[in-house]
């Protein structure tokens, strides 16, 4: 290189020596020496926390699967009508009364009745595409609708007694003249010693 | 669930042993290039050697946040040439260092070899008097025949950047290297 530089250096030449000076090999016992010193070193704080994390939400998780399976099932109330059962089947047998009883929203509401008791499951909370609440109706209930109606329409049951019935409130009596007494203000006097003294 | 609790500790246990595989075995294939990085900078064994371990300590420690493990190379790189330039920086004795270095050889015993000393001595000397963006770039590209691709890698800086700092760095220390030898010569 001697020669090369009093020319010109060449590119190549000094990559040349620079791997050269480079070149140097670590000892033997670097590795062993670096295994030695990373043995020595305790264990990373990453690795502790992701340990403690991971096992916090094991722990968490399993015992939350405990809880979950050691409840024991919730018996069903024995008077409890099921939710099928409870829905508006049958509804729309009830009589048609033909709308002359029925008026405004009653009769909406009926006719909404009758439409719901065709197919749509009971369990649904509301009508499908309608967004409207679903009714349900006790079938006992709609039972005895379907009796009272059918009394009605058989003469069997005399509506006429009702049509009758006298209100049980009684009128309330007028009330009486009320006697208010008249306010009275006491005149505002000049007394001695009441007001601040002018200067 | 009793097993899913039983299953939990091993599968973590073996979490733990595959990346202390992994890091063993980057360990196996970067220790030479942290070694030769530090001993870019220091140019003493022993200290070359205390600062890669320092540097491969360090590594251990920060393994499991690295996410792309790939990368892991040009991390150490880093990481040791910075250990290098601050144990270099704040270490008082260098000089007497220096000087102990140079008074070892006279130990050789042939004369090729004082010259082949002497010139190392002048090319760490153009090396040392890079600013260190060039010296960085001198170091890796002259450590096991890293082209400039693999040195923009290690640098993570465009390869643009290596090609122009090389150009310049090459071209400053061919100037030094002249001058030396032209007031050798006079």
């Amino acid at each position: 290189m001697h020669d090369e530089q009093s020319a010109a250096i060449t590119d190549a030449a000094l990559d040349r020596e620079i791997a050269r000076v480079l070149g140097v090999d670590p000892s033997p016992e670097f590795a062993a020496r670096v295994r030695q010193r990373i043995a020595s070193e305790p264990a990373p704080a990453g690795w502790r926390a992701a340990w403690i994390v991971a096992a916090a939400g094991a722990l968490a998780a399993v015992a939350v699967v405990v809880l979950i399976a050691s409840r024991p099932p919730r018996a069903a109330p024995a008077t409890a009508v099921p939710l099928q059962a409870r829905s508006i089947e049958g509804v729309g047998m009830l009589p048609d009364t033909g709308g002359a009883a029925l008026s405004g929203a009653r009769g909406e509401a009926a006719a909404r009745t009758r439409h719901l008791g065709r197919s749509v499951p009971a369990a649904v909370g509301q009508r499908a595409g309608t967004g409207e609440p679903e009714i349900l109706v006790d079938p006992r209930e709609a039972r005895a609708i379907r009796a009272f109606f059918e009394g009605v329409r058989d003469g069997r049951i005399d509506l006429t007694p009702l049509l009758a019935v006298v209100p049980s409130h009684a009128e309330p009596e007028p009330a009486g003249d009320i006697h208010i007494a008249p306010i009275v203000l006491d005149p505002i006097g000049a007394r001695s010693g009441a007001e601040g003294v002018l200067r | 669930m009793h097993e899913l609790a039983d299953e939990l500790p091993r599968r973590l246990v073996a979490v733990e042993s595959e990346l202390e595989l992994e890091f063993e075995r980057r360990l196996v294939e970067s220790s030479t290039l942290a070694f030769r990085v530090a001993y870019g900078v220091l140019r003493r064994r022993e200290d070359a050697e205390d600062v890669a371990q320092e540097a491969f300590a360090k590594a251990y420690r920060n393994f499991r946040q690295l996410r792309d493990r790939d990368r892991f190379r040009a991390w150490l790189v880093r990481m040791t040439w910075r250990l290098a330039v601050d144990r270099r920086r704040s270490d008082h004795r260098r000089a007497a260092r220096e000087t102990i270095h140079a008074t070892e050889a006279p130990t050789m015993t042939t004369t090729d070899h004082v010259i082949e000393h002497e010139r190392s001595q002048r090319l760490w000397e153009a090396i040392d008097a890079l600013p260190e963006k060039l010296r960085v770039v001198v170091v890796l590209a002259g450590i096991e025949e890293h082209d400039l691709n693999e040195v923009a890698r290690l640098l993570d800086v465009p390869l643009g950047t290596v090609k122009s700092r090389m150009f310049t760095a090459r071209a400053r220390m061919r100037e030094h290297l002249q001058c030396t030898m032209n007031s050798q010569q006079q």
